[in-house]
């Protein structure tokens, strides 16, 4: 079941940037302020968060995927890079939230759709994929609990790792807007 | 229109074909029905087992049948002695099977079937473990030939000596009722002694006299009268010759029983308190395992003291399996229909009985397994019992597909090194004794935790084959003489060893009521040993010794009718031995046993040894060096007392028993005892569990870094959804 899960979420991360390249590049603005696509603290940021999140489903999504475990250097790998992305996608989420607002205010609209809901996603397939991870390493939850929480922590990071696959897609081929 | 005219012809006629056809089936049926039937009487099936099918226990009032099946009748104080009063023994075998009729299906039971190729042996058990100290012997035997075990067979001991070394703690049955062994002759079928489990009143049955009327008189078949205390048994099987006739002028000599009147009553009948339900003392006998821990050091030993005795004395300090505690007892999981297919209780058992061709085994059992009883399976509910759902707050659900329940729940706890059990089996517990120390022989070690598939055998982690998990075991590593052929190293018996005239050397047997540890050996003293072994003439295997082909379709009573041919055929596959016919050309003399030819060799503490080529001990790998392990599955300490309920560092910590604990190789070799860590018996790598170990004491930061993120996305989320809602742009 996981196995099947993963490769979906392979097929979808790889697939949906390659249909937005297909049918909406043309027509895509620029994200971020209207003087940089993305400025130089975020543009740090997203990259350890990318790099962080790639690594983290390799030794997750990936092994899974071709039938293995995540366990023994694997494991370690995961959760070494695991405060890694919480710290990135955090800090993002903090630099979204103060632009989205201040979009709001003037009344502009920099995101399209498609980013808008990605980032979301994002954002909360982040708060679930965490919450679940650290809640199972206390003592609160017996096994059905452990259970419940380890299947959160799987479903909403294939989740996550899609709709941040295609984020970093709508990011790495931004260009700047006519009207900058 | 030929045609048409043809067909119009024959259907009258096959019409009046058929119609005759059923009026003589009609008339012959009916002449058969009003005749007596003169067709020879075929016996009909036995009746079935009678059974009253109550919780109520029955009240064994019932007469007693000696092996012709005549009921004994003892003669009464005043009462002339009849002539044909009995003094044979009781046959359990006619007694409880003349309403138990079922007893061949009992045979079927782990119990007895033991010799049975085409029984399902499932996974790894205890073995019966050849003790000898004077040689330094302790290997593991087993009709079922487990991996690293050795058939009883192959190693010179036949099912009549088997019976006589373990038959103090073996129920009979099997091969030790059905065997052609010469001495069988004279001692009589060791059948199923359903006393020994069944029987309610400890007080009437006493399991030390069948022991004793086993090992040392050899009276196999008196020995349940004996321990019944339904009379007393005058004379011993071993002193009869072999060539012992008993319809001879040496019958006297043979024992008899004189049976005790007051154990009857006025019709002949005597009461046996049996239940179905065994009690735990009556499994405890054969069962009981004491750990003897490393009690007479410092504790930084792996070893007890030599001739201390504190460990075992400290057995007032154990708690009992949980279970008992909480008043179970041991058949309530381990169960049995009437096939005596005892429930072992390990996952993967049903799998391994439906393996067997023909099988089908209850489903249900399955829910007798730790996790199918507290849990349930995929298809049966669990709790059992009232079995409790265990609720393992905090542990990742990983665990319990790397562990089995017993890794963490059974045996004793687990220290920083093995250490040693006694168990009735191996170390004859349950028996008078005069002395025992802690390290007597055998050494066996628990817990060592090793990874093992579904059927026990032992596995890579990342092997192909079914995922292994980490289950505790006790372990013995062999210690034997053996003769080396074509690299294939077969176990020379104690006896013969001594034969070639070792005594000097290796020292004095001890007494046999002393368990003593067995002293280590120098390499001196092995190159000498087997320097007299290589010089030692062909043994002469005596005709008592020779292992004859069991015949488990042999009636019980079957015996051999002549010695063997010759001394020296060790083994034969013929299952009886009629002297050859004066027209008959003998039969050629059966090869000599593997253990009789070959390079000498010594096994010990994983390693072989065999002379060079300067004369000095050269020590060299071999499969045979190879230790055997079973699995623990008792005692079962409660959840408060199990591995990692102090938290996850009993196990992911630097020197944590299940990883880095310390098994030692047990040599018989002075200063060769090597120590192994418990990762490396298992062959695993721990650099990742070391890196792993490692980040616990960061734990605390990754935990306030994960909370935080999390309580700040969280803010993030609630911000946005109230803005979001506050200024109903979601609407537009």
């Amino acid at each position: 079941m996981m196995q099947m899960l993963s490769i979906l979420a392979i097929l979808l991360a790889v697939g949906l940037p390659v249909l937005d390249y297909a049918f909406f590049r043309p027509r895509r603005r620029a994200f971020g302020r209207d003087d940089a696509i993305l400025r130089g603290v975020e543009r740090a940021i997203y990259l350890v968060f990318v790099v962080a999140l790639a690594g983290m489903v390799v030794s997750s999504i990936f092994m899974l995927a071709v039938g293995e475990r995540m366990h023994r250097w694997m494991l370690i790998l995961h959760m070494t890079l695991a405060p890694l992305f919480a710290l990135c996608v955090t800090a993002l989420a903090v630099l979204w939230q103060s632009t989205a607002a201040a979009d709001d205010d003037l009344r502009r609209g920099p995101r399209e759709p498609g980013e808008r809901f990605a980032f979301c996603t994002v954002i909360v397939a982040s708060f679930l994929t965490i919450l679940s991870a650290m809640l199972g390493m206390m003592t609160w939850f017996g096994s059905d609990g452990q259970r419940l929480l380890l299947n959160i922590h799987r479903i909403s990071s294939l989740v996550l790792f899609v709709a941040a696959a295609f984020l970093a897609w709508r990011l790495l081929s931004k260009q700047r807007s006519p009207a900058s | 229109m030929l045609r048409k005219t043809r067909d119009n012809r024959l259907v009258p006629l096959l019409a009046t074909l058929v119609v005759v056809a059923l009026v003589v089936m009609q008339v012959t049926s009916t002449l058969r029905a009003a005749e007596p039937s003169v067709e020879p009487s075929t016996p009909s099936p036995k009746a079935p087992p009678e059974r009253t099918y109550s919780r109520s226990p029955f009240v064994h009032r019932i007469p007693i049948l000696d092996e012709d099946g005549t009921v004994i009748r003892p003669t009464k104080p005043g009462e002339e002695a009849a002539p044909n009063a009995s003094s044979k023994p009781m046959s359990q075998a006619n007694t409880c099977g003349k309403c138990h009729s079922d007893y061949p299906v009992m045979q079927q039971g782990w119990h007895f079937n033991f010799a049975q190729p085409n029984a399902p042996h499932g996974r790894p058990g205890e073995p019966w473990i050849l003790s000898d100290v004077q040689t330094r012997t302790q290997l593991p035997l087993s009709y079922r030939r487990w991996q690293n075990t050795y058939h009883p067979h192959d190693v010179g001991i036949n099912d009549f000596n088997f019976a006589k070394l373990f038959g103090r703690h073996h129920t009979g049955g099997g091969a030790l009722q059905t065997s052609n062994d010469l001495r069988m002759k004279m001692s009589g079928p060791l059948e199923n002694d359903c006393l020994i489990c069944h029987t309610s009143d400890a007080g009437r049955y006493d399991p030390v006299a069948r022991a004793n009327a086993i090992a040392t008189d050899q009276n196999f078949k008196h020995a349940p009268t004996l321990a019944a205390f339904l009379g007393k048994v005058q004379g011993q099987a071993s002193r009869l010759r072999d060539n012992f006739d008993p319809a001879g002028p040496d019958a006297r000599r043979a024992p008899r029983v004189t049976y005790d009147p007051s154990r009857f009553d006025d019709l002949g009948n005597v009461v046996f308190d049996v239940e179905r339900r065994v009690s735990n003392e009556r499994c405890y006998f054969c069962h009981t395992n004491i750990d003897v821990g490393r009690a007479g050091t410092d504790g930084a030993s792996t070893q007890p003291a030599a001739g201390g005795n504190a460990g075992l004395e400290s057995r007032w300090r154990h708690d009992r399996d949980i279970h008992l505690v909480k008043g179970m007892s041991c058949v309530d999981c381990h169960r049995n229909g009437p096939d005596h297919m005892i429930v072992r209780g390990y996952e993967g058992e049903f799998e391994a009985r439906a393996a067997v061709a023909g099988a089908k085994p209850d489903p249900t059992i399955a829910t007798l397994s730790c996790a199918g009883c507290h849990y349930g399976t995929d298809t049966q509910p669990g709790g059992r019992n009232a079995a409790p759902r265990p609720v393992h707050r905090g542990l990742p659900t990983l665990h319990f597909d790397k562990l089995t329940c017993t890794a963490c729940h059974s045996g004793p706890a687990p220290q920083d090194a093995t250490t040693l059990v006694q168990t009735a089996m191996a170390h004859k517990l349950g028996l008078p004794r005069h002395h025992t120390a802690d390290a007597a022989a055998p050494t066996i070690q628990q817990p060592v935790f090793l990874r093992v598939n579904r059927r026990g055998e032992p596995v890579p982690e990342d092997g192909d084959d079914q995922p292994g998990k980490i289950a505790p075991h006790r372990m013995i590593v062999p210690s034997f003489w053996g003769r080396m052929t074509n690299e294939k190293i077969t176990p020379i018996p104690p006896e013969q060893v001594v034969a070639a005239g070792v005594e000097e050397i290796l020292g004095e047997k001890p007494a046999e009521k002393d368990f003593v540890a067995a002293a280590p050996l120098s390499e001196e003293q092995i190159a000498k040993v087997l320097e007299k072994l290589a010089a030692a003439p062909p043994p002469e295997i005596r005709p008592a010794d020779v292992v004859t082909a069991n015949n488990p379709s042999q009636p019980t009573t079957a015996a051999p009718t002549t010695a063997p041919a010759t001394a020296n055929a060790a083994t034969t596959t013929a299952s009886t031995q009629p002297a050859p016919a004066p027209d008959v050309p003998p039969a050629p003399p059966a090869p000599p046993p593997a253990w009789a030819t070959g390079e000498p060799v010594f096994v010990s503490g994983m390693k072989a040894y065999k002379r060079g080529a300067n004369g000095k001990l050269e020590s060299f790998f071999n499969i045979a060096v190879a230790p055997y392990a079973w699995p623990i599955g008792h005692d079962v300490r409660p959840a408060q007392q199990s591995l990692g309920a102090r938290g996850c560092v009993e196990c992911h910590a630097s020197g944590a028993p299940i990883f880095d604990g310390v098994v030692n190789t047990a040599s018989a070799v002075a200063g060769a005892t090597a120590k192994h860590t418990m990762a490396d018996a298992r062959m695993e790598s721990t650099g990742a569990l070391a890196a792993f170990a490692a980040t616990y004491p960061l734990r605390w930061l990754l935990l306030l870094t994960g909370y935080a993120c999390a309580a700040v996305l969280l803010v993030v989320i609630f911000a946005r959804a109230m803005h979001l809602l506050t200024t109903r742009r979601w609407a537009r």
